[in-house]
């Protein structure tokens, strides 16, 4: 069949179109020729005689046997080959002992049986290959059958619709024309009754303006005539302010003497109280300087005395003092910064337990008040157990579980969450430096949360910290050795001990008595 | 601030779970902290799973909600406030292979009620974005595609599978579904084998348990054709067993009608497999003009095709280089970049 120049272009076309090899038109046109200059029959023919070979394998013949019969294809060529050596075999087959040539038969009727298996598994292929077809045609036709069905149902109720929409369409086109007529001829109307009211009003317009013009003007003249007297009257009335304006700008001048006199007495006021201010810090600093003589005491044991008089007997007192409160409870009693913040100094006091907020924020005005808790993990939120009278609550069960078991009337109240932060952080955030006093009381907690702390970075001259384990009534033998060596791996000692807190020192600060015995 | 991903099944091999698994990875070695959290979990990837009932997100948390059909695990995912991803993996719908079906898959569905919920949209290729927007998600979106850990295939030793060393491999890898199209790659494969060279075996690495009616077809088509006994389905297999599979192969064909983003076509250009693939749907943007990308079956055209891509070297050099030119866009620094990048956005958009 000859094909046309278009056609051969449309094959060509549509043969680039069906595969690209990296993209590449060089490369995919070079693919290209390498499959059409390739013979392809012949390597379809070398490649049928390697599948014969493969589909029915040389069986192991011996020498004796002849080959052909029993290397034989399914092909009809072959099988004929394969009677052709049988008949000639026969002839001569007398020649072979009985015994082998009934060994040979029965080799080739299991050669023939295996034939005649393959060539039924052939059939049922194709067979089963048929019925699949015929099913697959039946299926197909079903269902174009059906599909034409529904487009022909489609295609009449579209009709219908087409129809119907159409003649609702006319409908309305028409009813809108008339209406369009109507609303024209009311327009017209109205414009014609607008246009005779116009006229009728602007001729009552011009008439009442003439009215009122002709009033006003009659009004005008009797009013001038009556200003003419008022304006006599008037003059003579200026003529007497003069003087008395006269008589006030002698006054005046009296009067600015008299304030220049005053500056004068205020200015030197001033100069007397700036003076006395300053002998007044003369004296807030010699009170400042003077040893503390009362010994007021609001701590459990006297820690905040201890504290004081280490700050006043250090080689290099601070010259402010500053102090962190953690676990403060009370404002007051049984507090240990109290003391210090009655004296005039101020700090950070840190309380998780919210009820008693309230109270350090009134009561502790200059101090900044956070309710929150210290602890290694900060920024997560824990709950807080707080317990009956409010001292022990802690976050730390285990602790609340030992304390309940030494204190009968406790029991915990509620629980509730609080954010966790730690002292690094209130350091940097609420101490230009680093607070001289820091004092820590949270209830079984006091190690982790110290722990934490940078001691590089952060050094205060005295630590208060609760060391001892809760019980009633005071007691021996419950104090915590963990807390102690901790302190002392950190570069502090032990100054003090007053049975509940242990007070410790930047053994750097301190006085360097190394000399003293010499 | 925590990188949460949440899927419904951390399956074991599945392409979804592997991609969830190697982004786990990725983001740890990236410093961030992370973690995996599912319904269901196959024993052998335990160790990377949490257990979605424990899912508490808090407001500085990203989430990467991985969706891949429908989803039963929204009421974890859309409790909390927090910024979330939907990383879309698509969906082959129930009525793909039937144009007059109007059915639609559960998951669908739900994309529509929970698009709003979303700050951001995630697809593996821009085909998935597309599908997405189809489904009426009109959010921010963008394209990461799958991360692949190719240093699994290297440590793998390669294990002779030829029956001689002139034997020819074809490969197939995917589980074995009507999407996938296997019947077109056995077509293809018998005109190789009857006309071209019967010294050649096909190997379809996947699982078939699951849709054993195909599998049944399949079957009953082969027993007619003459290459049936060089036809291998091995189910499914360990990665160890993939990765030599791919290692011995000599061609990678993929004629599969509907994919999301096909990482087998990539594991095969990096193995050095010149990889043939049908056009459709994402497989196209996947290769990236790598391989040799095709537009009609012709089964008899492809084998030859597949004749001259293995018996002329020249050809066959040219093809590896610019697919393991290709294949290096997927590399773990350069999917890293683009990652970095988009929790870069993610972050300002979370703070807006």
């Amino acid at each position: 069949m000859e094909l046309r120049a278009s056609e051969i272009l449309d094959k060509i076309l549509e043969q680039d179109k069906s595969f690209s090899v990296n993209d590449d038109r060089g490369l995919s046109a070079e693919v290209r020729q390498r499959m059409q200059s390739l013979d392809w029959t012949a390597l379809e023919r070398e490649n049928q005689e390697k599948l014969a070979a493969k589909v029915a394998p040389s069986s192991g013949t011996s020498d004796e046997e002849p080959a052909a019969l029993l290397n034989f294809s399914l092909d009809p060529a072959s099988y004929q080959v394969y009677l052709n050596t049988l008949q000639e075999y026969q002839l001569t087959s007398n020649k072979i002992p009985r015994q082998t040539r009934l060994y040979w038969v029965k080799r080739v009727i299991n050669k023939l049986m295996r034939v005649s298996t393959r060539y039924q598994e052939i059939f049922n292929g194709a067979v089963f290959r048929l019925i699949s077809l015929l099913l697959e045609k039946l299926t197909a036709s079903w269902q174009a059958t059906r599909e034409m069905g529904q487009h022909i149902c489609q295609n009449i109720a579209q009709l219908r619709a087409e129809l119907e929409n159409q003649r609702t369409a006319d409908q309305q086109k028409m009813a809108l024309q008339l209406e369009e007529l109507q609303e024209k001829l009311r327009a017209e109307l109205q414009a014609q009754q607008a246009l005779a009211e116009e006229l009728q009003a602007r001729f009552d317009n011009k008439l009442s303006a003439l009215e009122e013009s002709y009033l006003q003007k009659l009004q005008k003249t009797s009013e001038l005539l009556e200003k003419s007297s008022e304006i006599e009257a008037l003059q003579k009335r200026a003529a007497g302010s003069e003087e008395w304006l006269k008589l006030l700008s002698q006054r005046m001048e009296g009067q600015e003497k008299w304030l220049q006199a005053e500056d004068s007495r205020i200015t030197g006021t001033e100069k007397w109280l700036e003076s006395t201010n300053k002998r007044i810090d003369a004296c807030n600093e010699m009170i400042s300087i003077t040893p503390d003589m009362t010994y007021q005491s609001y701590s459990q044991a006297g820690e905040d005395l201890i504290v004081t008089f280490i700050l006043s007997n250090m080689k290099n007192p601070p010259q402010q003092i500053t102090y962190l409160d953690i676990g403060c409870n009370h404002y007051k009693y049984f507090n240990n910064t109290f003391r210090f913040y009655q004296k005039g100094y101020a700090g950070v006091l840190i309380e998780a337990n919210p009820d008693m907020i309230e109270d350090l924020k009134k009561f502790r005005p200059r101090d900044t008040v956070l309710n929150c808790g210290i602890g290694a993990e900060a920024g997560k939120t824990m709950d807080f157990y707080r317990i009956s009278g409010g001292g022990l609550s802690s976050f730390n069960k285990e602790f609340i579980e030992a304390t309940l078991a030494h204190a009968p009337d406790a029991y915990i109240e509620s629980t509730i969450p609080v954010q966790i932060v730690s002292i690094n952080e209130v350091i940097e955030k609420y101490f230009s430096d680093c607070p001289a006093v820091l004092s820590i009381d949270i209830e079984g907690d006091e190690l982790p949360a110290l722990a934490a702390m940078d001691f590089e970075r952060f050094r205060p001259v005295a630590f208060i910290v609760e060391t001892v384990e809760f019980r009633q009534y005071a007691a021996l033998g419950i104090k915590r050795q963990d807390i102690l060596t901790f302190m002392k791996s950190k570069g502090y000692e032990e100054y003090a001990f007053t049975g509940i807190n242990s007070i410790f020192v930047d053994a750097g600060k301190m006085c360097d008595t190394s000399g003293d015995a010499k | 601030m925590r990188i949460i991903q949440a899927l419904d099944a951390l399956d074991f091999g599945d392409g979804v779970s592997n991609d969830v698994i190697n982004l786990y990875t990725l983001l740890q070695e990236m410093g961030y902290e992370t973690a995996i959290y599912s319904k269901w979990v196959n024993e052998k990837v335990s160790r990377y799973r949490n257990d979605i009932e424990k899912l508490r997100l808090q407001p500085d948390d990203i989430l990467l909600h991985h969706f891949s059909g429908e989803s039963h695990i929204l009421d974890a995912v859309l409790a909390g406030g927090c910024f979330r991803v939907m990383v879309y993996h698509n969906i082959t719908p129930p009525g793909f292979w039937d144009k007059n079906s109007r059915k639609r898959d559960p998951g669908e569905l739900q994309i529509d009620e929970i698009k709003e919920r979303y700050n951001y949209f995630l697809g593996v290729s821009e085909f998935n974005l597309q599908c997405l927007r189809e489904l009426g998600a009109d959010g921010p979106m963008g394209v990461l595609p799958n991360v692949i850990d190719f240093s699994k295939i290297d440590t793998v030793p390669r294990r002779e599978l030829r029956e001689n060393p002139q034997q020819k491999l074809f490969l197939f890898v995917g589980r074995v579904a009507p999407n996938k199209k296997h019947e077109d790659i056995i077509d293809i494969f018998e005109c190789y084998y009857r006309e071209i060279n019967c010294n050649s075996r096909l190997i379809f690495a996947g699982n078939y348990a699951d849709n054993t009616a195909y599998y049944t077809s399949l079957q009953a088509r082969l027993s007619s054709l003459c290459c049936r006994k060089a036809v291998t389905f091995t189910g499914k297999v360990s990665d160890e067993e993939l990765y030599n599979y791919y290692k011995n192969a000599d061609i990678f064909l993929c004629m599969s009608e509907h994919e999301g983003f096909c990482i087998p076509l990539l594991e095969s250009m990096y193995c050095g497999v010149p990889t043939v693939g049908y056009d459709a749907c994402a497989v196209g943007a996947t290769m990236g003009g790598a391989g040799i990308l095709v537009s009609q079956k012709k089964p008899q055209l492809l084998a030859r095709l597949a004749h001259v891509v293995l018996t002329q070297p020249n050809i066959r050099r040219q093809i590896l280089l610019k697919q393991n030119e290709w294949v290096s866009e997927f590399s773990k620094p350069a999917i890293q970049k683009r990652l970095e990048k988009l929790i870069t956005l993610w972050r300002q958009k979370q703070h807006e």
